[in-house]
């Protein structure tokens, strides 16, 4: 079982007890520690910048509005992840998004705009993998990360799509499938030149 | 076997990215408090005004209501004296008044009425919110309605004066658009909410 690094970010009870309370400070340390990692999964999960933005603004809103209700059966972050990764999915699901991206479940065509999601600290290895996901579709993208990297069951990533686990388990074979495809003549290229 | 040792090493290299990325929120506490507070002012207004327009459609839809139980009223007093009514209209009829009145005012008001008709029966039949008061305005004057139909009917296949029909009929008409009145403020009242 693979555990996010978001779920793993240590936020102590009493923070928590003190943001409930509406203290500023409280509430600021709990953003300074769990923002970060948040608007890391957004990105990964919706590459639009401006798109992932909003997204972030309204989990974060969501967070402290809903904060009385986190009883604490979990840790913050992972609450905080089902949160984010709920509203990045209904983002994906939205008619609107569809329509601009000419988005369709079934279909295994790359998405007409690519985004590398690099910074200057990226290995030549892993920048090869982002190279490899920005040539997925949105939805494939989405069930590679979440089944691989945020350790989500087939169950559950069919459940926040509103589809069969079947469609999970379909999306996540294409898109290996596909960076197979990608990353192989890449892997050839390295074997040889070794 | 291949294509799982292949999944293992994307998986890892992924599971490696998001370990080794250096994650910054896009942007600080205080911008998102900025953010936070520019869109509870956009929602502001709309928060603030919709109480307001509901207040403004529901007295509304009582002041309608409320004519419609008057004309209701003074319909029912009619009909209560219909010979009185027949009087009425027979001594128009004879005084020419009726002869005098353009026969192009009679075509609008039937063609208004039709009209007015045929946005009621576009109207949906389940209302979000029913309001008991309005509501039993509109059954009442359907049912009224419904029993002016059956007179003209009678009327008609008794073989009664052109006058006296043409009276049901303007009676029909003011029901007709009493109930159009009261229907519009319902649904200005749902729309509110």
């Amino acid at each position: 079982m693979v555990v996010s690094r978001l779920a793993d970010i240590p936020i102590s009870n009493e923070l928590i007890e003190r943001a409930r309370g509406g203290e500023e400070a409280a509430q600021a340390a709990i953003y300074g520690s769990l923002g970060p990692a948040v608007f890391a999964l957004i990105r990964r999960l919706v590459a639009n910048r401006a798109v992932a933005e909003d997204l972030f603004q309204d989990t974060m809103m969501v967070l402290f509005q809903r904060l009385a209700e986190f009883r604490g059966e979990a840790p913050l972050g992972a609450w905080l992840r089902q949160i984010a990764v709920t509203r990045c999915l209904m983002y994906l699901r939205s008619p609107w998004h569809r329509a601009r991206l000419h988005w369709d479940m079934d279909d295994d065509a790359p998405p007409s705009t690519t985004v590398f999601l690099v910074t200057p600290a990226t290995p030549a290895e892993t920048l090869d993998v982002e190279r490899a996901m920005a040539t997925l579709t949105p939805v494939g993208r989405a069930v590679v990360w979440l089944f691989e990297v945020e350790g989500y069951s087939h169950e559950e990533i069919a459940s926040l799509f509103g589809r069969s686990v079947s469609f999970s388990k379909s999306q996540l074979a294409r898109a290996l499938a596909r960076l197979r495809q990608t990353l192989a003549p890449q892997e050839e290229e390295a074997c040889t030149t070794i | 076997m291949h294509d799982d040792l292949d999944e293992k090493l994307i998986a890892r290299r992924l599971r490696a990215r998001a370990d080794g990325s250096q994650d910054h929120a896009p942007y600080g506490w205080a911008e998102f408090k900025r953010r936070r507070d520019a869109r509870a002012v956009a929602a502001w207004p709309t928060g603030r005004i919709r109480p307001a327009l509901f207040a403004i459609a529901a007295a509304a839809a009582v002041l309608v209501a409320g004519i419609a139980i008057a004309t209701l009223s003074h319909y029912r007093a009619s009909m209560l004296a219909p010979s009185r009514t027949v009087a009425k209209v027979d001594a128009g009829a004879d005084a020419g008044h009726n002869s005098n009145r353009p026969a192009a005012a009679d075509r609008l008001a039937r063609q208004r009425t039709r009209a007015l008709e045929g946005w009621l029966a576009d109207l949906p039949h389940n209302p979000t919110v029913v309001r008991v008061g309005a509501h039993a305005a509109v059954t009442r004057l359907q049912d009224q309605i419904a029993a002016l139909d059956d007179l003209m009917s009678a009327e008609r296949a008794a073989g009664s004066q052109p006058a006296r029909l043409d009276a049901l009929e303007h009676q029909r008409a003011q029901l007709v658009s009493s109930l159009a009145q009261v229907q519009y403020a319902e649904m200005l009242a749902s729309a509110a909410l």
